[in-house]
């Protein structure tokens, strides 16, 4: 009973303290990379969510995929995700990432499909490019998704 | 500078290589159509010649246009300023075989990644001798991809290494929540 006590209690712990310390590696392939540099920068400052920007995927948590992927970077994509140490979350930034977008298999040849035909994706963001709130709000949906809270959600019927 | 002089110039040291001249599109350039063997020698003439001096392949485009490719060379002068447009078209022998097509790479060194671009994309092996032998090089498509993409016959793949090409929206699928 007391060990059960200790070990969900250090659970919980080490739960808030991985959302709030989300080192992040980014894939830039598109333009909504831009936007992620905007939502680094001083006005919407990521860093106070405990988001770090990273170069070595074995340091990194969150994986940041802004941007379609072809299919020749696919699996340099897939790669590096398995470079990532447990436990690592994907965040989907975009309309090309989360289901191909304007390249979408009808009219594309060269472009995935949605990342999550290559890699396991925990958060998705549209959007065309997204604002900065909407990564934000990505991300903070990822932190509650850690914590093991219900994320919000919104669903357009 | 008048292009119908140009034109008889050209035909003075290459006869029979510049067919007709043509409008450009709806601009007021004229483009030169030209025999496509005849290539690498109007555009030595056309880099060398005193008055045009065409040193500079701006662009070099491929398109398919009723199972005819045709080839445009845009060109223009660093030192006269002139501009001018000449195009050649080449059919393939059998309907979806690649086919070999005179380079220029040797004239203007800027043609060779326009030229490798449009030989993966196009299927067009552009060449400085007439081989017997040749093959398409692949470099910016991914390894083990077939056919030419920008083809008009060429049907798209319904999966690529494990990746299936296509997205299915099933709404049945999806979990409703109340907001």
């Amino acid at each position: 009973m007391v060990e059960s006590f200790y070990l969900s209690t250090i659970g919980k712990v080490l739960k808030w303290a991985q959302s709030r310390s989300l080192w992040y590696i980014s894939t830039g392939t598109g333009c909504c990379a831009d936007e992620v540099l905007d939502a680094m920068g001083c006005r919407y400052d990521l860093e106070r969510f405990g988001c770090l920007p990273q170069v070595d995927p074995r340091q990194s948590d969150l994986l940041i995929v802004c941007g379609m992927v072809s299919y020749k970077a696919a699996p340099h994509l897939k790669r590096l995700y398995d470079e990532m140490l447990s436990p690592k979350y994907v965040l989907a930034v975009g309309a090309c990432a989360n289901c191909g977008g304007p390249f979408s298999p009808e009219f594309s040849y060269s472009v995935v499909p949605g990342v999550d035909q290559v890699i396991p994706v925990d958060v998705y963001v549209p959007g065309c490019p997204p604002r900065p709130e909407a990564i934000m709000n990505g991300l903070i949906a990822l932190q509650e998704k850690i914590c093991g809270q219900e994320c919000s959600r919104f669903e357009i019927e | 500078m008048d292009k119908n002089a140009l034109v008889s110039r050209l035909n003075k040291i290459i006869p029979g290589g510049v067919l007709e001249t043509r409008r450009f599109g709806r601009s007021e350039n004229t483009s030169i159509w030209i025999e496509a063997q005849a290539v690498q020698k109007i555009a030595m003439a056309l880099k060398m010649d005193t008055e045009m001096k065409l040193d500079w392949l701006e662009n070099l485009s491929v398109v398919e246009f009723e199972k005819v490719f045709i080839v445009t060379y845009f060109l223009r002068s660093l030192i006269t300023r002139h501009s001018l447009v000449i195009r050649a078209s080449a059919v393939p022998v059998s309907p979806g075989s690649e086919f070999l097509f005179p380079s220029v790479r040797n004239i203007w060194p800027m043609g060779l990644p326009m030229e490798e671009e449009a030989e993966e994309m196009f299927g067009i092996v552009f060449s400085l001798n007439n081989e017997t032998q040749f093959q398409v090089k692949v470099n910016r498509l991914p390894e083990n991809w077939k056919g030419f993409p920008l083809r008009k016959d060429y049907v798209f793949p319904s999966q690529f290494e494990d990746i299936t090409h296509s997205r299915s929206f099933n709404k049945s699928n999806q979990k409703k929540s109340s907001l």
